[in-house]
């Protein structure tokens, strides 16, 4: 069974970002007005750690979570399914009770396929659920299968010796 | 001199398979709520514990020598990355304390202040310690284009007290967290006995408390 969930990622890409607490929120709509793209927006919160000139002093060695990884993850839930049947249909019949537990859904799902957790990950999925609405579901999945197309022909990094 | 923080101030750990691992310092900001750095936690979530105090009281003799540790599971609620703040919750503990979630708005430069954590746990030194210094500046620090309401206090820290109260002396309340200190960005240091010689000196980042209370 196909599941099509285009119709459901049309009109305001903004409305995503009303599902984010008000001190998430905030922050959000300061990088927005200040250029900033949804999915720069979602990078910047993957990699904010410790603020500008300052050593954190923290015991454990932090592992960085990257946005390609959680585009992946969101490709194969709302573009190919892979993985995600269930989670798919889960989706598809809460659309009808809001964007809230969409986005909840989605975050849940993918947190430990991207090895983190929901309230790390909410920004960017909701930032990155703007950007699906923002240019369409359809032209938004074909974005990110050449994306993936493309990464995964590059050769592996390193040197090469006989 | 301040009330006793001793059960408000909890040490944060990761079980592994060799034992607990000392990750930082927290404090309750709701009673079954912890405020830490997010740093200290990360992005993994995975066997998180907070880890009781063994004293009664910080008048107490800390036996530096007990291996005992009584941990319980902790879940993270809440983040603010751009703050590096995350709240986390604690599952069916009750916790009783004094102090109010302030604001850095509430302490000028040269106010006196009182930090409260777990120096060196980086070797594994689980002992609570009191540290008392004064505020040396207010400054506006960036992270990613957000720019937030820290502190600069006039003290050393170390490994393990990233996530340590900072009290207002005069009127008790939790205005700051310590997130670390200052390091310049223009060079590569490097690390001798796991500390970067670029941080030996005192000047300690502390992020407003204003910003947890906006997270209950």
């Amino acid at each position: 069974v196909t599941v099509d969930l285009e119709e459901f990622f049309t009109g305001d890409a903004a409305s995503w970002l009303n599902t984010l607490p008000s001190y998430q929120r905030t922050t959000v709509d300061i990088l927005l007005a200040s250029g900033k793209s949804y999915d720069d927006v979602a990078e910047a919160w993957l990699s904010a750690s410790v603020a500008h000139e300052t050593h954190g002093f923290g015991v454990g060695e932090s592992a960085k979570i990257f946005y390609a990884k959680v585009l992946d993850e969101i490709h194969d839930l709302i573009c190919t399914g892979k993985g995600y049947e269930d989670e798919q249909k889960r989706v598809l019949a809460e659309f009808k009770q809001g964007k809230t537990l969409v986005a909840a859904t989605v975050t849940e799902a993918i947190s430990p396929h991207v090895g983190s957790y929901a309230a790390f990950l909410s920004v960017a999925v909701v930032c990155a659920l703007s950007s699906i609405t923002k240019v369409g579901k359809n032209a938004w999945c074909a974005m990110q299968s050449e994306r993936r197309r493309a990464e995964n022909q590059q050769p592996p990094s390193g040197n090469l010796t006989a | 001199m301040i009330h006793d923080p001793t059960l408000s101030v909890i040490a944060l750990a990761r079980n592994t398979p060799a034992g607990i691992r000392l990750l930082g310092t927290s404090v309750a900001v709701a009673e079954n709520k912890l405020a830490t750095a997010l740093h200290v936690v990360g992005p993994d979530h995975e066997n998180l514990v907070a880890v009781l105090p063994r004293h009664v009281s910080i008048r107490d003799w800390q036996d530096a020598g007990d291996p005992s540790a009584h941990t319980c599971p902790v879940i993270v609620a809440r983040v603010d990355a751009f703050r590096d703040l995350c709240v986390l919750e604690v599952p069916n503990v009750i916790m009783k304390f004094a102090h109010g979630v302030g604001t850095a708005d509430d302490v000028l430069p040269g106010s006196a202040v009182t930090t409260c954590g777990f120096p060196h746990a980086n070797n594994g030194r689980f002992i609570q310690t009191i540290q008392q210094s004064s505020v040396g500046a207010r400054v506006l620090l960036p992270n990613n284009g957000i720019k937030s309401k820290h502190i600069i206090l006039n003290i050393q820290t170390q490994p393990g007290q990233s996530g340590s109260p900072v009290f207002d002396d005069r009127s008790g309340a939790l205005i700051a967290l310590v997130v670390g200190s200052y390091v310049p960005s223009v060079q590569a240091g490097v690390i001798i006995g796991g500390i970067d010689p670029r941080t030996l000196h005192q000047t300690t980042h502390a992020v407003s408390a204003e910003y947890i209370r906006d997270m209950l």
